[in-house]
């Protein structure tokens, strides 16, 4: 089929043509060109300003007293294991205000962590200068989390972990960056205004792919905040804003729930792992699956197989594990939490080496004796659906 | 291009730099075909151009550089995609919402090519635009896609079908 008629003609100037980019697209090519040899360092900047245009509108004095939870769930709700957790209580009420001499002031407002997941809100009230109704987005890109210890838990600002590192005389080096940066994600938040106080407030979801210790005292600190308004004006306020927060002993003493495995249905399964949270649970397997092709056929042959095996991942990467839930005793769903882009990782080769690690909205409030986990395990030589029974390992 | 693959293959990062440049708006447009939002798009085509880079040596082929990373960005955006589970419906719903969230910035010819999406299916918009954005033949779009070649055909000629239809009534 080649390009001949006027319709085609038509069509490939429609695909040709300019088309808008955001100026964060351009923002983005050049950062992983400049970063490219350290992987991507500005995790998920857009998100930070992504979602903050459809806010829910509050009215004066509602109901934070009477119905705390249903109020907070409407932050959390991309995650059910978060909303889980809250509505056991698995969240604090911090209102911790941040030391600033800035005119824009802002609190701490609730927090809740486990070893995955750290989410907080922030009340930000500005003067009479901004208005929230004119804000449709708004982006605190140096925003520093560290520890007691001064590990930085996450920043999304290079330049600020090395200003940190400097300051309290820590090594600057790649793995303090990847701890900060590559290792966490903020995978969403949302807004909602007060209007008559002219506050906005921001909740901030981190997944960690390490481990999050079990932390004594928590560090906030950020020197940028830029607002985007209605008009199409950019505002960038430079201050300091500083804060901390104890943790109290249901983050500090938290627990989790080790399962074992009592029966799988594939064999060639092994290592297989189920570690439950209070937000959340981490599935993990590992198999050495049939290989696509032996050491002692013809090297032809091999690279004709090795490069078959390459087409077929190409098109379905995500579909090695499919159609996965995690199921407890009362019949209860659990499916992959929706919190973090980062969260799975799926790797199949041809030598058959097979691993898959994925995050669950299954929580320590959801658990009984024994779960059971269910998918379809999609390889080059086809479907199976592979059921695994665990029970608690104490 | 070719020499500029070929610099980036010994280690020149001004040459994988102008190469990216020479094609980020078109990356722009595949992960589109894919993806309504443009922060998805964005991580979608860092993470593309990463692995890019990262593997580049292993090309073996310098001539096939174009066709490799489109290959990788599919890819990258059949992951956030499958993760975000977006289905037919919501992605012309996002498609609608993005015409008028960004509606100061776009002229004719966002309408244009916004309406074309609209008027296909998953697999046809990306077809599509490999084909007439790209000009990978049928056969090329076979493996970078791995559907059949006749199928890829088919697909093709029902979408421009499709697309006259449209146009003649006046929705494109």
């Amino acid at each position: 089929m080649n390009i001949i008629d006027e319709d085609d003609k038509r069509i490939e100037a429609i695909l040709k043509a300019d088309i808008y980019e955001p100026d964060s697209y351009t923002q983005a090519i050049m950062t992983a060109l400049n970063k490219k040899n350290k992987r991507k360092l500005v995790v998920n900047i857009p998100k930070l300003i992504a979602a903050l245009i459809a806010g829910i509108m509050l009215v004066s004095g509602f109901a934070y007293a009477k119905q705390i939870e249903e109020f907070i769930r409407r932050f959390f709700n991309n995650s059910r294991g978060l909303d889980t957790a809250v509505e056991h209580g698995y969240i604090e009420e911090a209102n911790v205000v941040f030391e600033t001499p800035s005119d824009i002031k802002v609190e701490l407002k609730y927090f809740t962590m486990d070893d995955n997941n750290l989410s907080f809100i922030l009340n930000m009230k500005f003067n009479d200068d901004i208005n929230v109704k004119d804000i449709t987005k708004i982006l605190i890109p140096d925003l520093l989390i560290a520890d007691d210890l001064n590990n930085v838990l996450y920043c999304g600002n290079e330049e600020k972990i090395k200003e940190y590192s400097h300051k309290n005389k820590l090594d600057y080096d790649i793995e303090m960056i990847k701890n900060a940066l590559l290792n966490n994600d903020i995978s969403s938040y949302k807004k909602i205004s007060d209007e008559d106080n002219n506050i906005l407030q921001i909740t901030y979801n981190l997944y960690s792919k390490n481990q999050y210790l079990k932390l004594k005292k928590l560090y906030f600190e950020f020197n940028t905040v830029e607002i985007y308004l209605e008009n199409g004006n950019t505002t960038k306020i430079e201050s300091v804003w500083k804060s901390e927060i104890n943790m109290l002993d249901k983050f500090y003493n938290r627990e989790q729930q080790k399962y074992r495995v009592i029966e799988c249905s594939e064999p060639l399964m092994n290592a297989i792992e189920l570690n439950v949270y209070d937000t959340s649970s981490i599935f993990e397997l590992e198999a050495k699956l049939k290989p696509y092709y032996t050491e002692n056929m013809p090297e032809n042959i091999k690279k004709e197989k090795r490069e078959e095996f390459i087409n077929w991942t190409l098109v379905t990467p995500l579909k090695f594990v499919d159609n996965v839930y995690i199921e407890n005793s009362h019949g209860e769903k659990f499916f992959s939490s929706e919190s973090s882009y980062d969260n799975t990782n799926i790797e199949y080769d041809y030598n058959g080496k097979f691993k898959y690690r994925n995050t669950f909205d299954l929580t320590l409030y959801d658990i009984t004796d024994t779960l059971t986990v269910y998918f379809t395990l999609n390889t080059i030589y086809g479907s199976e659906d592979v059921v695994i029974k665990l029970e608690k390992d104490n | 291009m070719r020499d500029l693959v070929l610099k980036a293959q010994n280690g020149d990062e001004q040459a994988f730099t102008e190469l990216i440049l020479m094609m980020e708006h078109d990356l722009f447009k595949i992960a589109k075909m894919r993806l309504t939002n443009d922060a998805d798009i964005e991580d979608a085509v860092q993470d593309a151009m990463i692995e890019a880079f990262k593997c580049i040596k292993q090309l073996k082929d310098p001539d096939a550089f174009k066709s490799w990373i489109i290959k990788i960005l599919i890819n990258k955006c059949n992951k956030i995609y499958r993760k975000k589970r977006i289905n037919e419906i919501s992605y012309i719903e996002d498609i609608e919402n993005y015409l008028i969230q960004e509606a100061d910035h776009l002229g004719e010819s966002d309408i244009n090519f916004y309406e074309l999406l609209k008027c296909l299916n998953n697999d046809d918009r990306m077809i599509v635009t490999l084909f007439y954005l790209e000009h990978y033949t049928s056969k090329e779009i076979s493996q970078m896609l791995n559907i059949n070649e006749n199928t890829i055909k088919t697909k093709l000629a029902r979408s421009k079908d499709k697309i006259k239809t449209d146009y003649k009534e006046g929705i494109i």
